[in-house]
């Protein structure tokens, strides 16, 4: 590493021109397959091309500059263009750190510079060594504005750091096994899996079925077709089939969905150091992040049905950094991939002192919105069942799902609401996955009241409280069904707290 | 207005050197013309792509038509119907006000909305004026906070110095509190 100079002017970690050629080259390798099967390339100039890449990278890794200073980060860079960024720390959201599997082996991470507003990363470092990123996000997330942090004569920085109070909490193996377990992703996979078996023939059902199923009633083709010939001859070999295809899906499933949540959140650590959050995780992808608790916009707390049964929940946190073109599973950040309920006082309060967890009174929505959730069950029943009547008049014994229906409604009701605690809102919504959220009245933007036709007419409807940061309408705090009078009073109630707030950012 | 005030409870008690407009506003009545004229022109684009396909993708493949011209003259009744009398319905609908500590917009024929923003959380406001609201009279007031979807809160047709003051008096209260 170039050491640092007296301008402090930093470079890259070496090893940057060699990711960034591969980076190049992997587009270009496929670039070269496509070509030469058609016109037939001589190796020299494939070689020289490369070459040519790699010589690009190099002179790109020596153009490229930052430093830390008073004001923020500072990036310079650019072959031809040349390019000059400040970013002020003042506005920075988070600082991510991520590595894969290569990047792991030599050490090295990308560190990426989130500010509020914009698309994607403000400034993406690729490539750093592990130690200067962490440097970074300490000189950008870290001591800033904590002065309990600030260094008095004579004493280290890590000194001054070692005075914070600070907690640190870890997700065990289990755990993240449970948490594979217990997401809906596992049903996702399931149908994901059929779908492949249906259209591609890979997934080893026919050599299942051969061990459960008489062989003269075998379809050469998939599984699905085998069971569907061997319903019309062997009902009991069909059960028999059927149960060990489910089965099996089901394992299969349930495994990758396991599987899905250790590799990810392997080795999950959150750390607390005053008023910073630390979270690192991830097997192959090594994740650290790090941000600061005050420019947290809203938590939420995600419970699929099977968590919701075993008393478990998701916990994320949603910063303005995170902009629309991330991902969707990197617009929120993971505070828990998994917490028991009595842990989840916990862990808000690490990022929201001041909430005082037992003082949340929840309100349900209004009465007639268990009307509303009917109706909208209902009216889809009722539709299929006309249409399918026209087949069959056997069809209207569907009709009987308008039970289970309405019990669905009435279930679906009591799990939506809203609570105030001191200076919070919190809302809640959602059968199959409950999702709550807890903002802090500082944070709301805007506030909007809105009516579909069907809440209109029952005098209910929508309030959505804006943050920055959620960029879905649907996966955002909203609380649904309000009756028509408290929800405008409610509205204009906060709109009042807000006020009192004044201009925070 | 015959309409009842917006907020069902008392304002707040922030004092705030702002001229205030208590009632609720509607838009200018010119509005309705600018958006008949665009509706006119997505009706006749509406009616030549549906007329284009009936022509070229029906007709030819299907032959199911009887009346020949038929769906392209309903398409385009429809449409030209829609682009004359939604407006009115939009217009009557559209309200809009300012208070001392925030705005409120009420609007949406089918889905009605109502939204509050707090003057606080107002990042920057912009007037807009296309060729054809200025040829109207007409300006746009955008109101930026930084909520994700902060630039939706427009109030489309203002008369054009009525949207300048309204810019200028939302400017001014980030002045008043930057000093406090």
């Amino acid at each position: 590493m170039s050491g640092p100079d007296p301008t402090g002017w930093r470079r890259l970690h070496p090893v940057t021109p060699l990711f960034r050629s591969l980076q190049l080259l992997y587009g270009y390798a496929i670039g070269v397959l496509a070509a030469s099967l058609s016109v037939g390339l001589s190796l020299a100039f494939i070689i020289g091309f490369g070459v040519l890449i790699a010589g690009w990278a190099v002179l790109s890794y020596l153009r490229f500059s930052y430093r830390v200073d008073e004001e923020g980060l500072v990036v310079k860079h650019g072959v031809l263009m040349r390019q000059r960024r400040v970013i002020p720390k003042s506005r920075i959201q988070n600082v991510d750190l991520r590595s894969g599997l290569l990047q792991q082996l030599f050490g090295v991470a990308t560190a990426r510079i989130e500010t509020a507003g914009g698309g994607g990363s403000e400034a993406s470092l690729h490539v750093v060594g592990h130690e200067e990123g962490v440097r970074l996000r300490n000189a950008l997330v870290g001591r800033f504005s904590d002065f309990a942090a600030a260094p008095v004569a004579g004493e280290s920085e890590a000194e001054a750091r070692s005075r914070l109070d600070t907690s640190e909490r870890q997700v065990g193996l289990l755990d993240l096994v449970i948490a594979g377990a217990t997401s809906n992703r596992a049903g996702v996979l399931v149908g994901a899996l059929l779908g492949l078996d249906y259209v591609f023939g890979v997934v080893p059902t026919d050599w299942l079925l051969r061990r459960v199923m008489p062989p003269e009633l075998l379809a050469p083709e998939t599984a699905a077709n085998a069971l569907v010939e061997a319903a019309g001859r062997d009902l009991s070999a069909f059960l028999v089939g059927l149960a060990a295809l489910t089965i099996f899906f089901g394992v299969a499933g349930w495994g990758l969905s396991i599987l899905m949540s250790v590799v990810r959140y392997f080795g999950f650590t959150l750390r607390r150091i005053g008023g910073e959050l630390q979270v690192s995780y991830g097997l192959f992808t090594r994740r650290e992040k790090g941000l600061r608790r005050s420019r947290v916009q809203n938590v939420q707390i995600e419970e699929p049905i099977l968590r919701r049964w075993l008393g478990l929940a998701t916990v994320k946190v949603q910063t303005a950094g995170y902009g629309p073109e991330l991902k969707a599973d990197e617009r929120m950040e993971v505070l828990a991939p998994i917490a028991k309920r009595r842990e989840m006082a916990a862990y808000v309060q690490e990022v929201f002192p001041d909430l005082d967890p037992s003082s949340i009174d929840w309100r349900p929505s209004h009465p007639r919105a268990r009307r509303r959730m009917f109706l909208r069950r209902a009216a889809v029943i009722v539709l299929v069942v006309a249409v399918l009547s026209i087949i069959s008049l056997h069809a209207l014994l569907l009709l009987l799902a308008l039970a289970p229906a309405w019990l669905l409604a009435h279930a679906h009701y009591r799990h939506l609401g809203h609570a105030r605690s001191g200076s919070f809102v919190l809302t809640r919504e959602g059968l199959w996955t409950r999702r709550s959220y807890i903002v802090p009245v500082r944070k709301i933007q805007a506030l909007h009241f809105r009516q579909t036709p069907f809440q209109r007419r029952l005098r209910i409807g929508t309030l959505t409280v804006e943050t920055a940061g959620n960029p879905l309408d649907w996966h955002a705090p909203r609380t649904i069904d309000l009756g028509l009078d408290y929800g405008r009073e409610l509205q204009a109630k906060l709109g009042t707290e807000v006020t009192a707030t004044g201009l925070v950012f | 207005m015959s309409r009842p005030p917006l907020e069902p409870t008392a304002d707040s008690d922030r004092s705030c050197a702002v001229t205030e407009t208590d009632s609720t506003n509607a838009l200018h009545p010119n509005v309705v013309i600018a958006w008949r004229v665009s509706g006119l022109l997505s009706a006749a684009v509406w009616t030549v792509v549906v007329g284009l396909t009936e022509l070229f993708v029906i007709v030819p493949n299907w032959r199911v038509i009887v009346f020949p011209g038929a769906p392209t003259a309903a398409a385009a009744v429809l449409a030209f119907a829609l682009a004359l009398t939604w407006p009115t319905l939009r217009y009557r609908f559209w309200r809009w006000q300012v208070r001392t500590d925030r705005v409120l917009i009420e609007k949406g024929v089918i889905w009605r909305s109502r939204s509050l923003i707090p003057r606080v959380r107002i990042q920057h406001v912009d007037t807009r004026t296309s060729p054809l609201q200025r040829w109207l009279g007409l300006a746009s007031l955008v109101i930026f906070t930084a909520g994700t979807r902060g630039a939706d809160v427009e109030i489309p047709g203002l008369a054009a110095d009525d949207a300048v003051r309204l810019r200028d008096e939302l400017a001014r209260l980030e002045e008043i509190d930057e000093r406090t």
